[in-house]
C-alpha cells in the first residue's frame, strides 16, 4: 500500500488508494524562528524579518487573495472544489497544504501555487489580518492550556527565537506590514527552502507531472534556515505565576532546557522520559492520578525540533491541592534525575516506544509528517521504519549518561496559571520552595 | 456453544474492502473489517448505556464508572490492564456520552487475542471497591474543573443543555453534577455495572489488519459463556415542545463577549440531521460560507462561529457558537445572524453554495475514515446511535441526492426563535474587586468526556 521515494526525486510520497483523497504539501524551512535573526535588525533589511510574527504574517496573508483573486474568490474557488486549503505556520516550518478529493486535486495544487507563487498581498487583507491576530489573542487567553505554554515557552527560552510566540504579541502586531511580508516572500520562496510531499490517492507519475506543471515557477535560491544556536539555560529555580481569576485549579508546568532531537542523547533521555511520564502507567500518571487522583492529566514530554527545546511535566490539579500535587511532582523528578530508572522501566518503556511506532506511522498522512520533519531537521529517513530498531539498541548506560547530562532538578522553571490571591500564599509555605523566587504576572501581559 | 451468526454485510470504500455484522447466541453483536492498510487494529467495545440512563441526584454514574473499567478485575490487580496493553505497544482509552461509553483499544496486528482477553475479562470479572472508588471520583473532579469550571466554553455548553431540555435527561451533563459526583457510592457502581455491562447490551467492533475467522473464534472463545443479562427497558422520554427562546447571560472572566445558540434539532437517524448538517456548513463551515463571511470577514464582528448538530438518539440541539471582537456584543452578533437564517428560511440558499458544499462534506466524509480507529469509532457510532452501522456507507449517497429546497425546509422546520436557546458570557468588569462565584453550582460538559 505505500510507496516512498527517496527525497533525492524532489519529493516525498506516501500512496494509499483506499480513498479517493490527496493532499500535497509545500513546506518551506523557514518557520516562526526566523523572525529575528541572531545578528539583529540592521542584518534583517530585505528579509522581511525583524519583527516578532513577520513569517506567520506574511505566509498568513499570501493565503488571502493570490492568482489575482481576492480573498473571497479565492476562498470560493477552493471550496468549490470542496477542498481544504491551509497555511500551517510553527517556529521550524511553514507548510502550505491542500487536501482533495482525487478527482479534484490538479485544480487544487493549482490554486496552492497561487497561494505560494502569485500572492496578492492587499493593504485591505494585510490590516484585517493584524485586526483578527489580535482577536485570535484574546481567544487564546481564554485557554488556560495555551497561555501556560505561551508564558512557559518565554521565561524558558528567553530570547532565544524559540520563545517568540509564532503569532506575535499585541506589540509587535502593530508592527508588522504588508511590505514586509512582500520582503518575505521574496527572500523566503526560493527552490532550495521548500519540500514537496504528498500523501494519499496518487502515483509517482501522476504527482511529479503535478509539480511540474504547477510549481517549476519558484526562484532558485538557497536553503534559507540559519542554524539556531542553543537558548541560554536559566539557572536556578524560579517560579512564575500566570494570575487569572477564577481558577478553580492549577495548570502547572515545570522544565528546563533539552538536547536537540539530532541529539546523540536525545533518544535515551526520550526513553527514559517516556518512563517517567509518557504514558497512561508511567511513574508520574501513576502517583499523581492513580494513587493520589489529584490531576486528571500527568504526563512528561521531550520536545522535538531543529534546535533544543524543553523536556517538561504537566499537572493540573485543585486549587487547594496546588500545593501538595506541586511536593510530589518535585520530588518525583528529583528522585527519576538522581536515582535514575526503576528496575523494568527501562525494558518497559523501550518495549512501548517499539511497539507503538507502527501508530506513529499508521496512515500515509502520519509517515509524510514524519519524514518533512526528519528532512527539516537534517535527520537521517532511517527513523520512520528504523525507529524500533534504534531504540531497541539504547542501553541502561546510555540513558544513565543522557540522564546525568541532562536533567537539572536545581534549574527547573515552574509556571502555574492560578488565581494568585489564592495560591501564592500556600506556594510561599511550601517548603520545596524555600529561597525559590516567585513572580506574579498578569495572564493578559503577553 | 452457538457460532456466531452473520447478521449483513456491506463493501466499503473502492478498496475491496468488507464490513460484516455477526451476533452471538447471547446477544453480543461483533462488527469486523479487514484493512490492511497498517499492521495495526482498533478494538473498541460500545455499550448501549450513556447519561442518558442515569437518574437525578445520580448523574455522571455512567462516566465515573467508565473510568472503574480500568482498575482490578478477578484476574487481574490493579494497574495490570492498562500494563498489559502498553507493554504491547497499545494504548486504551475510553468516552462517555448521552447515549453510549465506549472503550477503544489501538495495538500492533500480533496483539488481536490480547485485546480480546482483557475486554471480555472486565466485561464480566470487574471488581469493583471503595479505594478506587474514591480516587477516580478525584480524577473526575479534576476532569471536570478543567472541562466546566475552568473553561468557559465547558460551562457555557453544560447551561446551554440545562436550559433547553426541561424533561430529557439531555438537561444534565455527561460528566455530572458536582454535587453527584461527590455522592457516587461503590453501590452505585456494583449495580450499574450489574445492570448494563452485558453481552446483549454491547457491540464489539474491530477494524484493521486481522484476519476475519480468526478473530471471530477468539471472540466466541472469550465472550461466548458470558451470559445475557436482563437489560431495562428505558420508556421514551419526549421533550416538551419549546414555545419560547430560553437566554441566560454570564458574567465571566473572559476578553470579550462570547455567544452560544442551540436551536431543537432532531435525532441522530432522521432524515433531517444529515440535512441540517448540510446546511449548517453551508452557512458557516468554510470561510466563504454567508455567515462566517459576512460575521467574521467582512463586518469583524466575531473572531469565529461554527456550527453543529448534536449526534444523538433522540432529538437534540443544532449548536452555534463564537466569540466576539472587542468592542461588540453577543446581542449585535445575534441581530444579524438571525437576518442571515430568515433569509434562508425565506429563500433557500444558493444553488452554487448547495454544490460547494456538497464537495466538501463528501472530502471530509472521506477524511474521517483515513485510520483503522477513525473507521471504527464511525462504525460504532453509526451502530450504537443510528441502530445501523450500515447507515454510515449511505452518507455519500444522501449527501448527494440533497437539495436547495430540503434545506430550506429545515431551515423552517428548526430554526425558530422559540425553539431555541441562547447563552451570553461577558467580560466581569469587576473580577479584580470581586471575591463572588458566578457558578450556580450546576456543572458539566455535554460532549464526550474520554478515561
Amino acid at each position: 500500500m505505500s510507496h516512498s521515494d527517496p527525497p533525492s526525486a524532489g519529493y516525498l510520497l506516501e500512496e494509499n488508494h483506499d480513498l479517493p483523497l490527496c493532499r500535497v504539501q509545500v513546506t518551506m524551512r523557514s518557520g516562526a524562528s526566523s523572525d529575528i535573526s541572531e545578528e539583529g535588525h540592521d542584518a534583517e533589511r530585505g528579509t522581511g524579518c525583524g519583527v516578532i510574527g513577520a513569517t506567520n504574517f506574511a505566509t498568513e496573508l499570501m493565503r488571502r487573495g493570490a492568482g489575482g483573486m481576492s480573498r473571497a474568490a479565492l476562498d470560493e474557488a477552493v471550496d468549490a472544489l470542496g477542498a481544504s486549503l491551509q497555511v500551517l505556520c510553527w517556529h521550524d516550518q511553514v507548510v502550505f497544504e491542500v487536501m482533495a478529493l482525487r478527482e479534484n486535486i490538479d485544480a487544487a495544487c493549482g490554486l496552492l501555487a497561487d497561494v505560494l507563487l502569485r500572492p496578492e498581498f492587499s493593504v485591505d487583507e494585510g490590516e484585517r489580518l493584524r485586526r483578527e491576530l489580535q482577536a485570535s489573542l484574546d481567544d487564546m487567553r481564554d485557554d488556560d492550556g495555551s497561555l501556560m505554554h505561551r508564558f512557559f515557552g518565554r521565561e524558558l527560552y528567553g530570547n532565544h527565537p524559540y520563545g517568540r510566540p509564532v503569532a506575535g504579541t499585541a506589540e509587535s502586531m502593530e508592527q508588522l506590514s504588508v511590505e514586509q511580508a512582500r520582503n518575505w516572500h521574496r527572500y523566503h520562496l526560493t527552490s532550495g527552502n521548500v519540500l514537496f510531499g504528498a500523501a494519499g490517492d496518487l502515483t509517482a507519475s501522476e504527482l511529479t507531472d503535478l509539480l511540474g506543471r504547477h510549481f517549476s515557477g519558484i526562484p532558485a535560491g538557497p536553503r534559507r534556515d540559519a542554524e539556531l544556536k542553543t537558548a541560554q539555560a536559566p539557572v536556578g529555580r524560579r517560579l512564575v505565576i500566570v494570575d487569572k481569576p477564577e481558577r478553580t485549579q492549577s495548570q502547572i508546568v515545570l522544565g528546563h532546557l533539552a538536547p536537540a532531537w539530532r541529539s546523540p542523547d536525545f533518544l535515551p533521555l526520550y526513553v527514559a522520559t517516556n518512563a517517567f511520564g509518557g504514558t497512561f502507567t508511567a511513574r508520574l500518571m501513576d502517583e499523581v492520578r492513580s494513587k493520589r487522583g489529584l490531576s486528571y492529566g500527568a504526563s512528561a514530554r521531550l520536545s522535538t525540533g531543529r534546535g533544543a527545546r524543553a523536556l517538561y511535566a504537566h499537572v493540573f490539579p485543585s486549587a487547594e491541592q496546588t500545593p501538595e500535587t506541586l511536593e510530589l511532582v518535585l520530588r518525583l523528578y528529583e528522585e527519576w534525575a538522581t536515582a535514575g530508572l526503576r528496575p523494568g522501566e527501562l525494558e518497559f518503556s523501550r518495549g512501548y516506544l517499539q511497539n507503538s511506532h507502527a501508530f506513529t506511522i499508521q496512515t500515509p498522512e502520519d509517515r509524510l509528517s514524519l519524514r518533512t520533519r526528519l528532512l527539516l531537521c537534517n535527520m537521517s529517513q532511517d527513523m520512520v521504519h528504523g525507529f524500533p530498531a534504534q531504540v531497541g539498541a539504547v542501553t541502561a548506560e546510555d540513558v544513565r549518561r543522557a540522564m546525568s547530562a541532562n536533567l537539572h532538578p536545581q534549574d527547573l522553571l515552574i509556571t502555574l496559571v492560578a488565581t494568585a490571591k489564592t495560591i501564592l500564599p500556600q506556594l510561599e509555605r511550601m517548603p520545596a520552595l524555600a529561597g525559590v523566587p516567585i513572580e506574579v504576572v498578569p495572564f493578559d501581559s503577553y | 456453544m452457538n457460532p456466531a451468526q452473520l447478521v449483513s454485510e456491506h463493501a466499503f470504500g473502492k478498496g475491496g474492502l468488507r464490513a460484516r455484522m455477526y451476533q452471538m447466541h447471547n446477544g453480543l453483536r461483533v462488527l469486523l473489517l479487514r484493512d490492511p492498510a497498517a499492521p495495526v487494529f482498533a478494538y473498541q467495545t460500545w455499550f448501549r448505556v450513556g447519561s442518558r440512563h442515569e437518574r437525578v441526584g445520580k448523574t455522571g454514574m455512567a462516566h465515573l464508572f467508565e473510568h472503574l473499567m480500568f482498575n482490578e478485575t478477578e484476574n487481574h490487580p490493579q494497574g495490570e490492564f492498562d500494563k498489559l496493553f502498553e507493554r504491547a505497544g497499545g494504548n486504551t482509552n475510553a468516552a462517555t456520552w448521552v447515549d453510549w461509553t465506549y472503550y477503544q483499544d489501538d495495538l500492533p496486528a500480533s496483539e488481536l487475542e490480547l485485546a480480546v482477553k482483557l475486554e471480555s475479562e472486565r466485561m464480566q470479572h470487574l471488581v469493583v471497591k471503595e479505594r478506587p472508588v474514591e480516587t477516580e471520583r478525584g480524577v473526575v473532579i479534576s476532569e471536570r474543573r478543567l472541562r466546566v469550571e475552568d473553561d468557559v466554553d465547558g460551562f457555557m455548553s453544560e447551561e446551554l443543555f440545562r436550559l433547553a431540555f426541561t424533561e430529557h435527561p439531555y438537561h444534565w451533563p455527561t460528566i455530572g453534577w458536582m454535587r453527584d459526583i461527590e455522592n457516587i457510592s461503590v453501590q452505585d457502581a456494583v449495580e450499574f455495572y450489574r445492570t448494563y455491562y452485558a453481552p446483549n447490551n454491547a457491540t464489539v467492533v474491530v477494524v484493521g489488519d486481522i484476519d476475519e475467522q480468526n478473530t471471530l473464534a477468539l471472540i466466541e472463545k472469550y465472550y461466548g459463556h458470558i451470559a445475557a443479562q436482563q437489560i431495562p427497558p428505558h420508556a421514551p422520554i419526549v421533550e416538551p415542545v419549546q414555545t419560547g427562546e430560553r437566554r441566560a447571560t454570564y458574567k465571566k472572566p473572559v476578553m470579550t463577549d462570547k455567544l452560544l445558540i442551540g436551536y431543537k434539532a432532531p435525532g441522530f437517524s432522521d432524515p433531517d440531521h444529515l440535512r441540517l448538517d448540510f446546511l449548517s456548513d453551508l452557512l458557516m463551515g468554510s470561510m466563504s460560507s454567508p455567515i462566517y463571511r459576512d460575521l467574521v470577514i467582512e463586518r469583524e464582528l466575531m473572531s469565529g462561529i461554527s456550527g453543529s448538530v448534536t449526534p444523538f438518539r433522540d432529538p437534540g440541539l443544532y449548536e452555534i457558537g463564537g466569540s466576539l471582537q472587542r468592542g461588540h456584543s453577543a446581542t449585535e452578533a445575534l441581530e444579524i445572524l438571525d437576518a442571515h437564517l430568515e433569509h434562508v428560511r425565506r429563500q433557500g440558499p444558493d444553488a452554487v453554495a448547495v454544490e460547494r458544499t456538497r464537495s466538501r462534506l463528501l472530502t471530509s466524509f472521506y477524511g474521517n475514515l483515513r485510520t483503522a480507529n477513525g473507521k471504527a469509532s464511525s462504525l460504532g457510532e453509526y451502530e450504537t446511535t443510528a441502530g445501523d452501522y450500515r447507515v454510515l456507507f449511505d452518507a455519500p449517497d444522501e449527501i448527494h441526492k440533497i437539495t436547495a429546497r430540503d434545506l430550506q425546509a429545515v431551515a423552517e422546520r428548526y430554526l425558530q426563535t422559540s425553539g431555541r436557546t441562547v447563552i451570553i458570557a461577558e467580560p466581569d468588569e469587576s473580577q479584580d474587586d470581586s471575591d463572588e462565584d458566578e457558578d450556580d453550582g450546576q456543572d458539566g460538559p455535554l460532549s464526550g468526556v474520554l478515561h
